[in-house]
């Protein structure tokens, strides 16, 4: 499968409020790098800076069934790891009969395309699979 | 068990009700209701079932295909 050898891109942490997520952050010593709002999980994304490692993505919900998780009240959500190609991940994977969440990748908060494994092929583990998007360079 | 898992009133389960119409039914709350079915009926739901069983009168026909392998 296309993930082999591939490397954590980021773990998601879905969290009730704006301010609970920059109350996290200043707990754990984390600074803001990026964020954005993702319309198809009704979300603004938060991601802090990875300083060569994976960072961690706060999820905040603004409505939508990801402020029903963990009955509310938030917490671990998802592992997300990075690969070459979704496209060769979803072929890959549907040969298996085995097929991911969204019909069609979705943009990211950041800069890259994702989408996820259904949880019932892990019995509980949400794993995101991102594609970054290549900065494309002047011919 | 449906409503339980969804979080919401038995009367707002249709019998025709499924993941595609009632919102709250979404991959980890479908999970979620795969394995409060296991534990309840102590049974092993195979993954790929699991993907088929979107709506409650495929719950039903499964659980009752599967009878005599329930452990309640």
């Amino acid at each position: 499968m296309s993930t082999t050898g591939s490397h954590l891109h980021h773990v998601g942490v879905v969290v009730p409020s704006e301010q609970q997520a920059r109350d996290m952050m200043r707990l754990l010593g984390l600074r803001e790098a990026e964020r954005g709002f993702v319309e198809q999980y009704r979300s603004l994304c938060v991601f802090t800076e990875g300083k060569g490692s994976s960072p961690i993505e706060f999820v905040i919900p603004d409505g939508g069934p990801l402020t029903e998780f963990n009955r509310g009240i938030g917490g671990l959500h998802h592992v997300a790891l990075e690969v070459d190609s979704l496209a060769e991940l979803t072929a890959e994977l549907g040969a298996q009969g085995i097929s991911l969440l969204e019909s069609e990748p979705v943009r990211g908060a950041g800069q890259f395309m994702c989408n996820f494994l259904d949880p019932v092929y892990t019995r509980g583990l949400i794993v995101e699979f991102v594609e970054p998007l290549r900065q494309q360079t002047p011919s | 068990m449906i409503a339980e898992v969804l979080d919401r009133p038995v009367q707002e389960i249709p019998d025709d009700a499924s993941a595609t119409t009632l919102e709250g039914w979404d991959s980890l709350r479908h999970l979620e209701l795969m394995l409060a079915l296991e534990a309840e009926f102590e049974i092993r739901i195979p993954t790929a079932a699991m993907r088929d069983l979107g709506s409650v009168e495929q719950i039903d026909e499964y659980l009752r295909a599967h009878e005599e392998e329930l452990g309640t």
